[in-house]
């Protein structure tokens, strides 16, 4: 994939994490009485079933963006035909292992996984 | 000619002169570095995010509230509410930063091309995206000061 | 007023003391502290401090060649125009990229000037860079027009509007001086990118309507150690001193490769005027 593919998916997905981000941001702060109440164990287990498609959105966002970045600051520190591979597929790899990992947390607070 | 002239290192700037070092260059500078500085400690917190989250997956499956208020309690002290509050600064700067970025690499913001003339001065470093740099960062700063009352005086106080 | 013998009265002129203030002796003594490398002789990197008289109006250069002439003949420097035009005396003045003939020592404010050569260029002696690398880089992106049709018997020029010149003109003020190539932060750790001014370069060619190889260009700049790893940082067009804005250039070129892709893959080069060109006949 040419690079200005990758950028042009940064960009949406930067976009995307600022709208999703922003919303998660105030929930935590405003929607139940402010952010010690947020995080109390009934507050999430009765609202998680709403939230799970929009965290499961803002994962995939994160996963890519996140990173593509370091990939980005990894191959400008430093160069060369292995290393720069072996970057792009630890990357790669990293991104997936964080998007699966935290789908499978949204899948047990939905009720899928037991 | 080319053998012959290599310095030691080749004479590259470097990590810390390249950049690390930003306080005696333009503003822009300043944004980059700390768009990179932000994004490298947002990406490291959200790697860090998953696992907890995950921790408290597990507390949720085995429906103990108690592990789970257990684990709150034990992140809701002044060390963590001060990591959490520079991961929000940094993210909110991140995101506006990157709007800036988006919106400067698509050619807006910068100005048009110009018939140069001294005093040369260029024309992308003195257009809207620069004065967007100034309200993001006042528009951070402000988003701060609210994320500090959030997590030490909503949370920590209560 | 003139009389009939010719002479030319002797008018008094008076300055104010002011204007003439550092012109007739120098303002002070400013202390220089000159990176100093000699691979012939095996001298590595040392700084060599050297107090030099400052008159009003003393550039770097001025102050680097009274070194040179009074007090150490050994300093290798570059230079060749004096009036930032040829971009020969690009350094690193107090961290900052300036061309050496146009700094004022008075103008840095500063009683002690650091000299270090340009950043991101192998030395090849003092202040003295090896330019072949950023040469190699700007060839790379084929900085000149390339067309198809080009019949060089046809003696008629390309359309072009004093629009479409504006487009490209601030580019075609670049005079290679390297000053962007060692401000660059990416160009700090990253050999293989190809740096704001070869980059500028090749946007002064893609904007120009008489060109007709932007997509060969967009290949070359479109990959990972091109455009992409450029993040705005603005240091190229802050020390640029011709104003040519490499960092406007670099974005203009993201906007061809992202939204205007399209638009870049249907331009077809300037045609010719249909009038034949009016040679001066010779005399």
């Amino acid at each position: 994939m040419r690079e200005s593919r990758f950028m042009l998916l940064q960009y949406l997905t930067g976009a995307g994490i600022l709208v999703l981000g922003a919303m998660h941001f105030a929930l935590l702060s405003f929607a139940y009485g402010g952010f010690g109440k947020a995080l109390t164990f009934d507050t999430v287990n009765a609202t998680y079933l709403a939230y799970g498609l929009f965290f499961e959105l803002l994962l995939v966002l994160l996963s890519f963006h996140i990173f593509n970045g370091f990939r980005k600051v990894l191959t400008e520190f430093r160069q060369g035909k292995l290393y720069e591979t072996a970057v792009t597929w630890i990357m790669f790899l990293g991104g997936a292992a964080t998007f699966l990992w935290g789908t499978r947390t949204i899948l047990i607070f939905l009720g899928v996984l037991h | 000619m080319g053998q012959e002239t290599v310095m030691e290192k080749e004479n590259k700037a470097g990590l810390y002169r390249g950049w690390i070092k930003f306080w005696n260059r333009n503003f822009e500078r300043w944004l980059y570095a700390m768009h990179r500085i932000t994004g490298v400690g947002v990406g490291i917190y959200f790697v860090a995010h998953i696992w907890e989250t995950s921790v408290a997956a597990q507390a949720f499956l085995d429906k103990q509230p108690a592990v789970w208020a257990n684990l709150m309690n034990y992140l809701a002290n002044y060390a963590f509410s001060t990591g959490l509050l520079l991961v929000a600064a940094a993210a909110v700067f991140h995101s506006l930063n990157g709007v800036r970025l988006i919106a400067s690499e698509q050619g807006w913001l910068i100005g048009k091309a110009t018939r140069p003339t001294y005093p040369f001065l260029p024309s992308s470093l003195r257009g809207a995206q620069r004065w967007l740099g100034v309200v993001i960062v006042v528009v951070s700063f402000v988003l701060l000061v609210f994320a500090f009352y959030q997590l030490f005086v909503v949370a920590l106080g209560a | 007023m003139s009389q009939d013998t010719g002479e030319v009265p002797v008018v008094p002129l008076h300055f104010d003391p002011k204007v003439m203030e550092g012109l007739g002796k120098p303002i002070r003594n400013v202390s220089f502290k000159v990176f100093r490398y000699d691979p012939g002789k095996g001298q590595g990197v040392r700084y060599s401090s050297y107090e030099v008289p400052i008159f009003k109006g003393t550039t770097v250069l001025d102050a680097l060649l009274y070194i040179k002439e009074k007090l150490d003949p050994s300093l290798s420097i570059r230079y060749s125009c004096r009036m930032s035009v040829c971009g020969s005396c690009g350094m690193v003045i107090n961290g900052k990229e300036l061309l050496a003939c146009r700094t004022q020592v008075e103008k840095l404010e500063k009683h002690d000037i650091v000299v270090r050569p340009m950043n991101n260029m192998p030395v090849t002696r003092d202040l003295v860079t090896d330019f072949s690398v950023f040469f190699e880089k700007h060839r790379s992106v084929l900085p000149y027009i390339v067309r198809e049709d080009v019949d060089l018997n046809l003696n008629r020029e390309y359309m072009q509007t004093p629009d479409q010149v504006i487009d490209f003109l601030m580019f075609s003020n670049c005079i290679k001086c390297g000053l962007c190539y060692s401000a660059c932060p990416t160009n700090a750790l990253d050999e293989s990118f190809l740096g704001p001014q070869a980059m500028a370069q090749a946007y002064r060619y893609v904007a120009d309507t008489r060109d007709g190889a932007q997509g060969k260009r967009m290949e070359i700049l479109d990959a990972r150690h091109g455009l992409w790893s450029c993040h705005f940082a603005g240091s190229c067009s802050d020390v640029c001193p011709k104003g040519v804005d490499p960092a406007f250039a670099i974005q203009q070129l993201k906007t061809l490769a992202i939204r205007k892709a399209g638009v870049l893959k249907k331009k077809k080069p300037a045609p010719n005027v249909p009038q034949v060109r009016e040679l001066v006949p010779e005399r």
